[in-house]
């Protein structure tokens, strides 16, 4: 009687221990960045291209609550001191004409990318992006924190108690989430009109760029990262192909997976038939160096075009902004139609 | 009187060892079946990917590959499916190597922080000296592997002479604990190359090219005719220690001789697949339950077996996700999980 007790206990425990690593397992692939709505007709007239999700009406008042992805955050006055812990957010505080006290850099300030260095100035590292050194943000005595959704959960509550901080995507972020997380930013930084006028231009810069594309334009483009270890390519949904469908430029993936990025094998790869590859690798001898041996390389329709480029990944990938967006989509316009 | 004395533990060990007895029948049986096992998964395995490719087209592919279809087969498939088979051997042997050196049915690569040890050297390299990655990270896991494997030797106190089985596992899970932690520390300093370190960290065979089985091979066949010509050794040393020396057996050669092959193994398998989690554990276990002890049976069933389950978890995982690559280690982890606490357990109940 008791054996068979032992018996079945077992059984369940094993099976307990197969259904939560399963469970486990699959939670990685589930949490997929959600697109934002179609900008809604009145909105649209009043911060270009940012989703109705943003609740512009706090906007000028003194005390603003700012919806984030952590929450809602009331702050008052006009912060002056801001610490920013992605690239995506020292792109939000540029675009409004303002600078971080604050960057959390991988200690690697060439990171930043050259169209904001110059207008970053001064500041101070607070560590790696992975894991912001709080010692160094307390100190600063900032007024405001802008940290990752992601990333900085598990720390939120304690970046809170320094500041008020408001969190957005940038890490697994696509680019209606960036834009998006650019307004809430100035909203929070009293800074709305800055940001409305910035992201108008930016409209009009990316609608100039999509003009230089001919209309007609069918290439699909594939944007990788190369490592020593891996090829990851971005579907279509992930920010830097969002950046390229603004100018007119399809991704090759389908974008029904849902995930940030996704690993390729040379076999995909050449199923995938990209027209154009822009490929960001890391130093060192990378997978693409093997693979560029192949035969099979070859029969990538953007390696037999020539239209296979390398980019940095700095601008490519890291920084998520609406300012890095701009950069990204000129070089692809330069790259591949020579303007 | 000091003869008795002598005689009663001796005689208890050997009541306490699983019987070494070896049906010849069943032996042939389950060769047999894990034969057919590995030609089903070969078939299945260059028959699956992101292309349509049909299987008549794979005497061709083999002979010569000018077309896109069989360069796929030739140059991506072909050698994915022979590197999964060639690490599935290596763990496996080394894993049943293990746990007859460290006399502990629980030892294993992953558990005596050899596979860490490559692990974290690996990462080094490709983290701090790129340039260096590569061809000669084969050389660093084995220094990583052995650097390992010797302290955890040393920390359980094998320079005195004995080593209790006990205090191995401890040191071993220690070394390992520090070592991924360190191998984190890396991989949260270096954003660069995050993605696919991890990717890398679970263990599979998604990107192999022959090149890997090349650098993999010439070690695969060293560790695996040296493991091989242990076998008697390792069934004497299953006897017990005080047993071995009275048979004129060399423990402590034997062991250190043992423990060289399973950082050979596991060094070479590690550099170019990752740690596949559980394949030293799960293969040898249920080839001892099918076919019992004797090494010189169990190692060679090993080598297939270990090479038939990294073949189908590795199929299994291109299922995952298709047409993106998932690793194999995610599959073994899911399977060896929970058998390691069957075992785990097992072995509360019969000590």
């Amino acid at each position: 009687m008791s054996h068979s007790a032992t018996k079945v206990r077992r059984a369940v425990a094993v099976l307990a221990l197969t259904v939560t690593a399963a469970v486990l397992a699959g939670c990685g692939a589930a949490s997929s960045p959600s697109t934002g709505a179609a900008p809604n007709a009145d909105r649209a007239a009043a911060a270009e291209g940012v989703s109705p999700d943003v609740n512009l009406d706090q906007c000028g008042k003194p005390a603003r609550t700012v919806k984030h992805d952590l929450g809602t955050t009331t702050i008052s006055g006009s912060p002056a001191k801001v610490v920013a812990l992605e690239y995506s957010f020292v792109d939000a505080l540029v675009a409004v004409g303002m600078s971080p006290v604050g960057v959390a850099d991988d200690g690697q300030p060439e990171r930043i990318i050259p169209a904001l260095r110059d207008k970053v100035g001064e500041y101070k590292s607070v560590g790696l992006r992975a894991t912001p050194n709080i010692q160094v943000i307390t100190a600063l005595k900032p007024d405001l924190i802008v940290a990752d959704s992601g990333r900085h959960k598990a720390i939120y509550a304690q970046l809170s108690k320094i500041a008020p901080t408001i969190a957005f995507a940038s890490l697994n972020g696509n680019y209606q989430q960036v834009l998006d997380s650019e307004m809430s930013t100035a909203i929070a930084l009293d800074k709305c009109d800055e940001m409305k006028t910035r992201l108008t231009e930016h409209a009009k810069v990316m609608a100039d760029l999509k003009a230089k594309a001919p209309a007609d334009e069918s290439r699909t483009a594939l944007f990788v990262r190369a490592s020593d270890k891996g090829f990851t390519g971005f579907p279509a949904k992930a920010y830097t192909p969002g950046v390229l469908e603004v100018i007119g430029i399809r991704s090759p993936l389908p974008d029904d997976s849902g995930e940030a990025s996704v690993s390729l094998t040379l076999e995909t790869l050449v199923a995938t038939k990209p027209d154009v590859m822009f490929i960001a690798p890391n130093e060192g001898p990378t997978l693409r160096d093997t693979w560029a041996k192949s035969p099979l390389w070859r029969e990538i329709p953007a390696v037999k075009n020539n239209t296979t480029f390398d980019v940095d990944p700095n601008e490519w990938s890291r920084s998520r902004g609406l300012i890095a967006a701009e950069v990204v989509a000129q070089e692809a316009v330069e790259l591949l139609y020579g303007k | 009187m000091s003869v008795d004395t002598a005689a009663q533990p001796a005689q208890e060990a050997v009541h306490q060892r699983p019987k070494i007895v070896t049906s010849k029948q069943r032996v042939t049986w389950v060769s047999l079946a894990l034969l057919v096992l590995v030609v089903a998964g070969v078939v299945w395995g260059l028959s699956i990917g992101s292309q349509q490719i049909s299987l008549s087209r794979l005497p061709g592919a083999i002979v010569r590959a000018d077309e896109p279809d069989e360069l796929i087969i030739q140059s991506i498939r072909l050698p994915r499916v022979v590197l999964a088979l060639c690490v599935g051997a290596a763990l496996a042997v080394a894993g049943a190597l293990m746990q007859a050196v460290a006399a502990n049915p629980l030892a294993a690569p992953e558990i005596m922080g050899v596979n860490a040890g490559a692990v974290f050297v690996v990462v080094l390299a490709i983290t701090v000296v790129p340039s260096l990655s590569g061809a000669p990270t084969i050389l660093l896991a084995f220094g990583g592997a052995a650097a390992a494997g010797v302290s955890v030797m040393l920390l359980a106190g094998s320079g005195r002479g004995r080593v209790s089985p006990v205090r191995l596992a401890l040191a071993g899970v220690t070394a390992s604990s520090l070592l991924i932690s360190l191998t984190q520390v890396l991989i949260i300093f270096d954003e660069n190359s995050t993605d696919s370190v991890l990717f890398w960290l679970v263990g599979g065979v998604n990107f192999a090219g022959w090149q890997d089985i090349r650098n993999l091979l010439p070690w695969l066949v060293l560790g695996l005719i040296g493991a091989f010509a242990m076998a008697r050794s390792l069934n004497l040393l299953a006897l017990g220690d005080d047993m071995a020396r009275g048979l004129g057996q060399n423990v402590e050669r034997t062991r250190m001789t043992g423990s060289a092959l399973v950082i050979v193994l596991c060094g070479a398998a590690v550099s170019v697949a990752g740690p596949v989690a559980f394949i030293g554990l799960v293969v040898p276990h249920i080839l001892r339950r099918l076919v019992g002890s004797s090494y010189t049976v169990l190692l060679p069933l090993c080598s297939i077996g270990g090479g038939a389950l990294v073949l189908y978890a590795d199929i299994s995982s291109r299922y995952v996700k298709p047409p993106f690559e998932v690793p194999a280690g995610v599959v073994t982890a899911l399977i060896g999980a929970p058998i390691f606490v069957y075992l785990a357990r097992r072995q509360k109940v019969t000590s």
